[in-house]
């Protein structure tokens, strides 16, 4: 029987950075799982991902979200990373799906799954966000721009193998 | 359930069933979703089938992707939830989508059948998963 979540890699922040990369990541599985679980210095902003050192505008996102009292919907196109999660000077916790990521015939979508649980502006969301690439993914980078990610912030990349 | 699905067009709507039943009105759904633009919610009972996609539209490069938790599959001591997130986007457009169904038996569920309006294209790529008992 298959194995499910296999640990790739693992840290824990102990300074304050802009950014954080996975690279060399094996095209062994068929699914990627990122989880951060983490800080960033100020304020309430979102988590990007940017792949394979792509800062062109080949990105989109659309995200549904909840504050506690009213649900939204919004959505970006042609941007410059993957605004697939939300951060904030209190906990947050975003877990993102990469589907079928090393497959070298369709665009890479992803899903996510975000919350901010003290935080009063966004509390919860989900979002899909797209990667107009055909070509596998072997690393990415993690930002929360404009702010550095915090000490203790962590992140962990597990791997789905084939069924 | 893990899905990765290309479609030949527009989803449209979406459907999945259990054991082979599709003709029973045993299902229910609730759906939040949004669209990049408005947030809504939805419901249906009493249904012949279940879905995982209320409406939506995508390309053949752009795949839709679906992660389905079913839980409790063999418990014959209760009716089956599951709980979904399906979601794509085009870079034009978007959709999200969290549900719920329930299928209103308390057998085992030995098959899962999904069932789109319109159809899987090359490439759809389906992978389930058991999680063991602690």
């Amino acid at each position: 029987m298959a194995s499910t979540y296999t640990p790739i890699a693992t840290t824990t922040l102990g300074s304050a950075q802009s950014s954080y990369t996975f690279s060399s990541i094996s095209g062994s599985y068929t699914d990627l799982i990122l989880v951060f679980n983490g800080t960033c210095a100020t304020g309430t902003t979102s988590m990007n991902i940017t792949v394979n050192s792509d800062t062109g505008s080949n990105y989109s996102m659309t995200r549904l979200y909840g504050s506690g009292s009213a649900a939204f919907s919004e959505r970006q196109s042609n941007v410059a990373s993957m605004i697939i999660g939300i951060s904030s000077n209190s906990q947050s916790i975003n877990i993102v799906q990469f589907q079928n990521y090393s497959n070298t015939t369709t665009y890479k979508t992803v899903l996510s799954r975000q919350n901010v649980p003290s935080d009063s502006s966004i509390a919860v969301a989900a979002a899909v966000g797209l990667w107009r690439s055909t070509a596998a993914i072997s690393s990415m980078t993690i930002t929360t721009p404009p702010y550095n990610l915090q000490t203790g912030s962590t992140f962990t990349l597990y791997g789905i193998a084939a069924a | 359930v893990r899905a990765l699905g290309v479609f030949s067009g527009t989803v449209g709507a979406g459907f999945m069933y259990f054991n082979g039943d599709n003709a029973s009105s045993n299902y229910s759904i609730h759906t939040l979703h949004g669209d990049g633009g408005s947030a809504g919610a939805s419901a249906a009972i009493n249904q012949n089938e279940g879905k995982f996609t209320a409406v939506a539209g995508t390309t053949s490069t752009a795949p839709t992707a679906m992660v389905m938790d079913i839980l409790d599959y063999a418990d014959t001591n209760k009716y089956k939830t599951t709980r979904h997130i399906f979601a794509w986007d085009n870079n034009a457009d978007g959709y999200v989508e969290f549900a719920s169904n329930l299928w209103r038996s308390t057998s085992a569920i030995t098959s899962i059948t999904f069932r789109p309006a319109n159809s899987f294209a090359t490439n759809t790529h389906f992978a389930l998963y058991g999680i063991k008992g602690a």
